[in-house]
């Protein structure tokens, strides 16, 4: 760079436009899950029929299943937007890991109750690629919201930053599917679930850097 | 800070002349072995890194730890990218790339400037301007984006199809000319 750092003070301030401040990622993230959340709900409608899957709700072990997922979805995003805020970020990332755990530790535990109740049957994995190509499509809009929300700040860590992105909206992907689409054992949601979300995570940590970069950075 | 995000710009250049002394001593602390053109690199790199996201800071915070964080992430990447570059293996430039002497013969040259003048006049204004600021007046991709206020991507962009558009356009002018 050749430019004299005084006449890049004066290029900067010259015609400033205004910034206003962002806000605080705890709100947008509340913003963004009720958004995303109501357009899932109606891709859900949209797959199943309203009463079906209301019905699904009253089972408690499902309904602690999404409840556990949605706090992921929503901890997941605030983490993410946090970290584009210079100097916060680190303890929201905690939360949302020990939400995921939560959830992980959630599905694991319906699998046991699985495999106590039915033996290696209640273990039996059936293949649901109906989830695994559901999840990116039905996450795709929300996802593209999330990624232009988190390119208004700063990209101080991108890779991360992507993957928590990703894990939120995913994990809310994985919701609406759970709802719309019934699943016999846990063991399917674990893996083939599971592995869709771990799947999205690390493809959006390879890709952070090219969605979330320094826009004058060479 | 807190007006210059309301587009204060006096008050955005006291801010900017304020920390630039503060983020040059930093930077040349963390950076001892670092040159003073390397320093001075890495100090305007951080300002123009705190005028991008300027928005992303609460005026309800301390300055001080949100300027860091930002000083912290730039000299990293400086790292990175000087770690990438040390890397790399200097050769002298090759006149001759491939065998086959068609191949070598005028390369990216061109005999006619008139035409050459023409064909950069006849390309869209956003393609045109990268070509004048970049090829022509020679500055690097950071001032240019700093003087057209579009991004590094955006300028790579719009050389590379400049330079596809004329180089379509000057080819078709020579075989029209044979």
């Amino acid at each position: 760079m050749t430019l004299n750092t005084d006449a890049l003070i004066h290029r900067l301030s010259h015609d400033l436009q205004a910034a206003p401040p962002l806000g605080r990622p705890f709100l947008r993230s509340i913003v963004w899950t009720t958004a995303a959340g109501l357009y899932v709900a109606l891709v859900v409608m949209w797959m199943a029929s309203p009463d079906v899957a209301m019905g699904r709700w009253r089972d408690p072990s499902f309904a602690i299943q999404q409840v556990a997922a949605l706090v992921t979805t929503f901890t997941a995003a605030a983490a993410a937007l946090s970290m584009t805020i210079p100097g916060r970020g680190r303890i929201a990332s905690l939360v949302a890991v020990a939400a995921a755990s939560v959830w992980l530790g959630i599905v694991l535990r319906g699998c046991l109750y699985d495999w106590m109740a039915a033996g290696s049957v209640g273990l039996a994995l059936r293949g649901d690629w109906a989830c695994v190509a559901g999840i990116p499509m039905t996450g795709a809009l929300p996802g593209l919201a999330l990624a232009v929300m988190l390119r208004r700040g700063a990209p101080l860590h991108p890779r991360p930053t992507a993957a928590l992105g990703a894990l939120s909206v995913a994990s809310l992907a994985s919701l609406g599917m759970c709802v719309a689409q019934p699943h016999e054992r846990d063991v399917t949601i674990l893996v083939w679930h599971g592995a869709t979300i771990a799947g999205a995570s690390v493809l959006a940590a390879m890709v952070g850097r090219s969605i979330l970069n320094w826009k004058h950075a060479p | 800070m807190r007006a210059a995000q309301q587009s204060d710009a006096v008050a955005y250049t006291q801010l900017l002349e304020a920390i630039a002394p503060r983020v040059r001593r930093v930077v040349a602390a963390r950076r001892h072995f670092a040159g003073e053109q390397e320093v001075e690199d890495l100090v305007q790199d951080v300002l123009l890194s705190v005028h991008a996201v300027r928005a992303t800071y609460d005026p309800s915070r301390p300055f001080g730890p949100w300027l860091m964080a930002i000083i912290r992430n730039r000299l990293a990447d400086g790292a990175r990218r000087y770690a990438r570059r040390a890397g790399e293996v200097a050769v002298d430039d090759l006149d001759v790339t491939f065998a086959d002497p068609a191949t070598n013969i005028s390369g990216e040259t061109y005999g006619d400037p008139q035409e050459l003048v023409q064909a950069i006049r006849g390309l869209p204004r956003g393609q045109r301007q990268a070509i004048e600021l970049m090829k022509l007046r020679g500055m690097s991709l950071k001032e240019a984006a700093v003087a057209t206020g579009l991004s590094v991507a955006a300028l790579k962009v719009a050389t590379h199809r400049a330079m596809a558009s004329l180089r379509r356009i000057l080819v078709k002018t020579d075989d029209t000319q044979h």
